[in-house]
């Protein structure tokens, strides 16, 4: 974790009210894993006063990216930031989504991302890493060529309309499928994302062996806990609060779980579904 | 001739005023590199009670114009734990650490202070009788009364020879009176203030946007009222204080100093940026070169007119 001035590279708009924005740094770029957050400055005055939280959405061996929504003041002053212009940033901070350290041959598995809205920030970093996990060959001892990788990562894009639906393209170079729910049915499945997760999981019983990655609102998430229990699998979510430190300092942005409270920050912000109880 | 910015809190010696303001700095590794470089005087550690506290229920934090409410609620392993596990981390900066305590009755003050009387590595001890996040006893703040304030400072002040420190509320009509009874039982100087009492309503939800309806208001929207309360205490009562409030620039702690404050304290600056202390120090120093003065003590409780 380092706090740095960054640089800005790019800052540009992707969909309506949503920006994509590109910093140069090497330190943290290195360091940094999938579901982890940066905390950011959006400017030199005192208000708004805190920095702002943003998922890391895509990192190469000198820069980082984010995608970010325009939600109220805070992220209206960072769409308005220029290239050349320099940004106070910390980071990575707080712990990601957790990886799959190999390929494993025992069994096929799924890998099954849910990113609702903006939430497809923090996913598509971890469908890269996925990515390389299936690209690796073989655990040893099994036969390394010719034998079809077990690993099958399939993403799930919701939005409120085609729109909105952010970063699909990028996905699809990365995932074995990508299915897609509108609200408005402008494009896909016509419903809430956890609908088509739903059925999903009724329909296909080879994706019980699933480990699930979520993003998104609060309650998409909340369904997905419920949907991941009734079906049995492994779900991870990325949680947001009100983020004050970012550094674990303060205990402003905590989450009940079934260990007391925790920090998203720190602890988080990804958890185990199963452990969140929200109340 | 170098700049001299040491001053006194009681036995403490401070190398540089600024402080970290209780319950806004990280146990953690990461942010003790981070802050390593700040030139901090002392640290206050975050108030920690007798035995585990959970804390509020979320939301704890939400943004308000320049500045912050929150309602933490103590959320804290309790003393031993910290003894254990927090205080070695705090050592390693090699400052004076002042340990924040507070309880929800009268005696838990003093079986605290008696507990870290004989710790070698806390410096003093600061008593918060003004968070406005938790239950007492009491049916205010123990700093909202005169006698209450009394009873916890003189408490902790028979239960140990370290220097004490009282942490006074702004949520008062009258804070010359609740610091003369801290003075009165014993207390080597006083920290002003703590959070102003606040709310934040989200009109679409119809709910208040802290979990626990209420909190505690801080920052830079604090800051002329909190100076204010310095400057009316360094006035009747002739003890150090630590004053703290919004600062977040040098200029800000210089209005301290001149009101009377004899070092100050960032909060909720630090979140803002972690490294802020050391900007703080830096700007200190060049204002008394730029003024050719060669002490900090010589900028305090001077105000002209
Ligand atoms: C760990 C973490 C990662 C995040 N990653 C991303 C990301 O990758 N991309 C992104 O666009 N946002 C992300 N967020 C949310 C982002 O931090 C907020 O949208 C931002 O802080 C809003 O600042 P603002 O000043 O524009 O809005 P504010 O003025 O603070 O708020 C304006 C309005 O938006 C609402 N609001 C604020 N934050 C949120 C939120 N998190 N969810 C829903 N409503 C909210 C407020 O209640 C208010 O009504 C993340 C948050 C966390 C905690
Ligand atoms: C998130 C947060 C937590 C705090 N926790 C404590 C605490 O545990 N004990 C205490 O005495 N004061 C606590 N305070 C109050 C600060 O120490 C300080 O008195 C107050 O915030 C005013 O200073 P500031 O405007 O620089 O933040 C807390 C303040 C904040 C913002």
């Amino acid at each position: 974790m380092v706090q740095i001035k960054a640089e800005i590279i790019s800052n540009s708009e992707v969909a309506p009210e949503h920006f994509k924005l590109i910093l140069e740094s090497p330190e943290i770029a290195q360091e940094a894993n999938p579901g982890q957050f940066l905390h950011i400055r959006v400017h030199e005055g005192f208000n708004p006063l805190l920095r702002r939280p943003f998922s890391i959405y895509r990192v190469s061996s000198n820069q980082i990216e984010i995608l970010y929504k325009i939600r109220g003041k805070g992220t209206e002053i960072l769409s308005g930031r220029t290239p050349g212009e320099i940004l106070d940033v910390i980071g990575p901070l707080g712990k990601g989504f957790p990886l799959p350290e190999q390929q494993n041959t025992q069994a096929p598995v799924t890998y099954l991302l849910v990113a609702g809205g903006v939430g497809v920030a923090p996913l598509l970093f971890l469908a890269e890493r996925l990515r390389e996990v299936k690209n690796l060959p073989a655990e040893s001892g099994s036969r390394k060529f010719g034998k079809k990788s077990k690993i099958k990562i399939i993403l799930l894009l919701g939005a409120k309309s085609k729109d909105y639906l952010l970063s699909e393209k990028e996905f699809k170079d990365l995932c074995d499928e990508v299915k897609v729910a509108t609200e408005d049915g402008s494009l896909g499945f016509k419903g809430l994302i956890t609908d088509l997760l739903r059925d999903l999981l009724n329909t296909e019983y080879s994706l019980l062996n699933t480990i699930l990655y979520a993003a998104g609102p609060i309650f998409m998430l909340q369904e997905i806990k419920k949907i991941a229990n009734i079906f049995k699998i492994l779900a991870f979510g990325s949680l947001e609060e009100n983020i004050a430190c970012g550094l674990g300092g303060c205990w402003g942005c905590v989450v009940k779980t079934v260990q007391g409270y925790k920090r998203i920050c720190k602890e988080g912000p990804v958890f185990n579904l199963e452990e969140v109880l929200w109340e | 001739m170098g700049i001299d910015l040491a001053v006194e809190i009681g036995n403490l010696k401070l190398k540089t005023p600024v402080l970290v303001a209780s319950g806004t700095f990280g146990y953690e590794d990461d942010y003790v590199e981070l802050i390593k470089e700040n030139r901090l005087g002392a640290l206050v550690t975050k108030t920690i009670t007798l035995k585990p506290c959970q804390g509020n229920s979320p939301p704890r934090v939400i943004e308000t114009p320049s500045g912050m409410l929150n309602s933490i609620g103590l959320q804290n392993e309790g003393v031993e734990i910290f003894l254990e596990k927090k205080l070695p981390l705090l050592s390693q900066l090699q400052i004076p650490i002042i340990v924040s305590i507070a309880g929800e009755r009268i005696e838990d003050y003093g079986l605290l202070a008696k507990r870290l009387d004989k710790v070698k590595e806390i410096s003093a001890l600061e008593i918060n009788i003004s968070c406005p996040n938790i239950e007492s006893e009491a049916e205010c703040l123990f700093a909202q009364d005169f006698y209450l304030t009394y009873g916890v400072v003189k408490a902790v002040r028979e239960s140990t020879d370290k220097t004490i420190i009282a942490k006074l509320s702004p949520n008062v009509t009258d804070i010359v009176s609740i610091a003369q009874a801290a003075f009165d039982a014993g207390a080597e100087a006083l920290s002003l203030v703590n959070t102003f009492f606040g709310m934040a309503i989200d009109i679409e939800k119809r709910k208040s946007k802290l979990g626990s309806i209420y909190g505690g208001l801080s920052g830079p929207a604090i800051k002329p009222i909190a100076l204010y309360m310095v400057y009316k205490v360094a006035q009747a009562v002739k003890l150090p204080l630590i004053g703290m409030g919004g600062v977040v620039s040098s200029q800000d702690a210089l209005e301290f100093f001149m009101a009377g404050a004899t070092c100050v304290a960032i909060g909720t600056g630090n979140f803002i940026n972690p490294r802020i202390a050391r900007e703080v120090v830096k700007g200190i120093e060049e204002y008394l070169k730029k003024n050719k003065l060669t002490s900090i003590k010589e900028l305090i409780g001077r105000l002209g007119n």
